[in-house]
This record gives C-alpha cells, sequence and structure tokens, in this order.
C-alpha cells in the first residue's frame, strides 16, 4: 500500500537510527543515554512526514497512544472554547516533546497544528512506559521534560505587563534556539502575530504597539516575520522578572 | 524495657501505614499499587507538620530534595519578583503533588506556602525515581499526575473576562473537593481575597464586586470565607 498522504514514512533504514544520529538527541528523550540504550529508544521511534503548513497532528478528544518530538519545523498546540474562541497554549520547537498532556486524561487535549513545514518522531506510550523500566535515564528524562513543561505553564500565570511579557517571550525563544544550534540574536517569528498575542493573553493591538516601541528604543529590529535581538542587555532587564 | 519497646514498635508500624491509612490515596501516588508495592512506597512517605498558617514548605532556589503530597489542609505556590510583586501560580489540596517544577532545574522555582494548618507527605525524589524504576504501577501515576499539571490550561486567561474567570475557578475548586469526598456545594475558600485576584489576574475590588453579583443573581452565597455554590449551572453558563 502506498504510504498515506497524511503521514507518509521514511525508508526503514532512516527509522532505526532515529535518535542515534539526531543532532537534537541530547535536548530531546534520549539525553544522557548510553549507546546501547539509544539503540533500544531507535528500535521504537517512527520519523512521520514532511507535514505543512495547518496539518494537525492530534486533536482534542483524540485517543492518545503516542508523544510526539518535532524533528523539524514548529508546531503550535490550542484549544477552541464553546464560544468559538482559540487559545494558544505553546509554541515547540525541534527537540520538544509534545503530547505529555494526553498522559493523564489518557485522550489528547489540545490540537497540535503545524505552523511550518515540519517532521516528527513518534513513540508509542506503551513503549515508552516499558522501555523506562528497563533504562532509568530515560524515565529521569521523561519527568524533567515533563517538570520543564509545568514550569513554563506557570510562568504564564504571572502578573506580569504587556513588555515584560513579550520581552520574556523573545528571550525565551532566543535562548531554546541557541540551544539548538540557531542564530539566538537573529531569528524568524514561525507564528502569526495574533498567536503570539494570544499566547501571551494579550490585545493583539497591543502586541503591536509594544513591537513597535521595542523597535523605537531600539531594543529590536523587525521586519514581518524576521527579529533581530539589537539590544539583549535591555531585552533581559525587561525580562528580569519573568521566569523563561 | 518491654512496654517503652512494644510502644516503639506500634508507633514504627503507624509511621509506616502512611499511604494505607490516608484518605486521598485514591489520587494520590498510592493510585493503582499492589499491597507490595504500597508496603515500598510507604518507606519512603515521611509524614510532616503540621504546618501553620504561612509556614513554608519550601523557598524559591532551594535544592529539589523532595516532592509533596498535600494530607491536610492547603497549600498556595507563589513568587515574589525583584519589583517585590507576589504572583500566585496556584492553590493545592490533598492528594495533589508539589514541587514537580523543580524536576527540571533541580532547584525550586516558587515558593509553598501553608494557607492554613497543614499536614503534607515528602518522598525524597531520587528514591521515589529509583523505586519507580522496578514498579511500573508508581512509574504510571507519577507520569499521570506530573502529566496533569504539564498543560498550561490550568493557567487561567486574562483574555477571558474576569466573571468567567471567577465561575470557572469556583467550578474547578468544586470539582476538585468533590473527588476528595468533600461537599462540592458548600465549602472553604481558604485563601485570602487578595491571593484569588492574583492568581486570576484581577484586581481585589473586581473579585469582591464579582462575588457580590454572583450572590445577587443567585448563583452563591458567600459569607466570610465560606462559600455555597446554590446554581452550579448557571455559575457555568457564565
Amino acid at each position: 500500500m502506498p504510504p498515506s498522504a497524511r503521514q507518509p514514512r521514511l525508508s526503514p533504514t532512516t527509522l532505526r537510527k532515529a535518535c542515534s544520529e539526531c543532532t537534537l538527541a541530547e535536548l530531546c528523550l534520549p539525553m544522557g543515554l548510553e549507546q546501547d540504550d539509544m539503540e533500544r529508544l531507535d528500535a521504537v521511534v517512527e520519523q512521520l512526514g514532511p507535514f505543512h503548513d495547518g496539518d494537525h497532528l492530534y486533536r482534542v478528544g483524540d485517543e492518545f497512544r503516542s508523544l510526539y518530538a518535532v524533528r523539524s519545523g514548529q508546531y503550535k498546540t490550542y484549544l477552541v472554547d464553546e464560544s468559538g474562541r482559540e487559545q494558544v497554549l505553546g509554541f515547540h520547537l525541534p527537540g520538544e516533546l509534545i503530547g505529555l498532556d494526553a498522559i493523564y486524561p489518557d485522550r489528547h487535549q489540545c490540537n497540535a497544528v503545524a505552523l511550518d513545514t515540519a517532521t516528527v518522531c513518534r513513540v508509542s506510550y506503551d513503549d515508552i512506559t516499558a522501555l523506562s523500566q528497563r533504562v532509568p535515564g530515560l524515565q529521569r528524562q521523561m519527568f524533567r521534560l515533563m517538570s520543564r513543561d509545568i514550569g513554563s505553564a506557570q510562568a504564564l500565570g504571572g502578573d506580569y505587563s504587556a513588555e515584560e511579557r513579550l520581552a520574556g517571550f523573545l528571550l525565551n525563544l532566543s535562548d531554546r534556539l541557541r540551544a539548538r544550534g540557531y542564530s539566538p540574536q537573529h531569528f524568524v517569528l514561525a507564528m502569526p502575530r495574533r498567536d503570539i498575542a494570544n499566547y501571551l493573553r494579550l490585545a493583539p493591538e497591543t502586541v503591536s504597539r509594544v513591537f513597535k516601541r521595542f523597535q523605537r528604543q531600539g531594543l529590536i529590529g523587525l521586519e514581518r516575520r524576521e527579529v533581530r535581538l539589537l539590544d539583549m542587555a535591555r531585552v533581559q532587564e525587561l525580562a528580569r522578572c519573568v521566569p523563561h | 524495657m518491654p512496654t517503652s519497646d512494644s510502644a516503639g514498635d506500634i508507633d514504627l508500624r503507624r509511621l509506616r501505614r502512611v499511604c494505607s491509612e490516608c484518605s486521598v490515596r485514591e489520587l494520590c501516588l498510592p493510585v493503582g499499587l499492589s499491597s507490595d508495592d504500597l508496603d515500598e512506597l510507604e518507606t519512603l512517605a515521611e509524614l510532616r507538620g503540621p504546618l501553620r498558617e504561612e509556614e513554608h514548605l519550601y523557598r524559591i532556589g532551594d535544592p529539589l530534595r523532595y516532592l509533596f503530597a498535600v494530607r491536610s489542609g492547603t497549600f498556595k505556590t507563589c513568587f515574589t519578583d525583584e519589583h517585590g510583586r507576589e504572583h500566585v501560580l496556584g492553590f493545592h489540596m490533598p492528594g495533589e503533588l508539589i514541587g514537580l517544577d523543580a524536576i527540571y532545574p533541580e532547584r525550586h522555582q516558587c515558593e509553598a506556602k501553608a494557607l492554613e494548618t497543614a499536614t503534607v507527605c515528602r518522598f525524597n525524589y531520587d528514591h521515589l525515581t529509583d523505586i519507580a524504576g522496578h514498579l511500573p504501577a508508581l512509574q504510571r501515576q507519577l507520569f499521570r499526575l506530573a502529566s496533569k499539571d504539564v498543560s498550561g490550561m490550568q493557567a487561567p486567561t486574562a483574555s477571558n473576562p474576569a466573571e468567567e474567570r471567577l465561575a470557572a475557578f469556583l467550578l474547578d475548586w468544586a470539582g476538585r473537593l468533590k473527588r476528595r469526598g468533600y461537599s462540592a456545594t458548600h465549602f472553604v475558600l481558604s485563601m485570602p481575597r487578595r491571593d484569588l485576584a492574583n492568581y486570576l489576574a484581577v484586581a481585589p475590588e473586581t473579585i469582591s464586586r464579582l462575588l457580590r453579583r454572583f450572590q445577587d443573581e443567585g448563583l452563591i452565597r458567600i459569607e466570610g470565607r465560606e462559600a455555597w455554590l446554590l446554581d452550579p449551572e448557571g455559575l457555568r453558563k457564565v
């Protein structure tokens, strides 16, 4: 059978080395694993994609079977409430795991959609838990990754000004990009402006206004979706109170 | 002396029954554990307290040594920023695990304070993950409890109107109490009004005004810190 259009698969040879040959291994599930353990993980990881802007990985209510690690591109997780309002929960870069919030209720609690061309690695949750019993490092990394997500969910709950929120957001993105070997100073915002506003719990006009003010003050350069952090020290100063 | 020895034995045995005798064990770490697994978990559980109102369980920057399960009373997690502003992150009731956010950075990222007289069980984190490594049911429950806190959905969103946020909070609070066998329609809001306002990112005056409005509309009744949900359906429609 030809591979389905929605989830085309790469060849089995590439599959087998999903983790050991991935440059993101040290940020993702295999962090700190020995070669043997890495190979055990390779055996249960499937690579999927490429997906395109607007393709969903899962939707609210889907049965929870697998966790996904972004391999390339970016994903957005979001919810739509009863009155049709969207709420953005997060933006996910390569090496980040998504679907962790579905473990508890056993169903996906949000939608995950590609923001640009993207590939993912899929691991069944049953395989992860079984492997975590044999590989303590994997269990430890699972706790670490969930803990990190708990921390960032909390950070949003704080009572911050729009400037602090936006500065914190830019720095957070910059840190995560640096960890992945990209430029921390000059990057492209994969998400539309209204998604950023929604994620930061701000009005879209406020985000545009603050972006303009940051530009005027020489903190950042902005051209469409391209951002340059021109004065890192002042952005850091603004975001000082925001955990990121 | 024989008498004190036997008294000691009993105490020791009681100490070890920290989980099996706990009223919230069906929500907390022991979910799904066999009695042998439970015995092993109980060798780690240390009962602490009572803590008095305002007493700290941990502070920002403390190294992560333990995860804590609330056993009685209510805790608040919060942090104070460099401008001296306090940010309330959550309220935690019996059977809920706190300290999970410290695993990744290996230090506590916020402080946890008792809102009233409270007791907790603490579990050494390294030992807990060691035994979870050979007790699949414990590992599964730990993953489940951590997963529950993962999504940003619990965080109230300033993009929703204040009355929606307050109504959602009251319903969530009632639901959590109900799962613990308490009344979901008549309860005590153990947090001061200003903490609730801070958590919901609403001005304290707005909280007072909205509580009065909900009362006038017959949705709730409030007396001091006691609350009655008179019309949960109505509250859901807010």
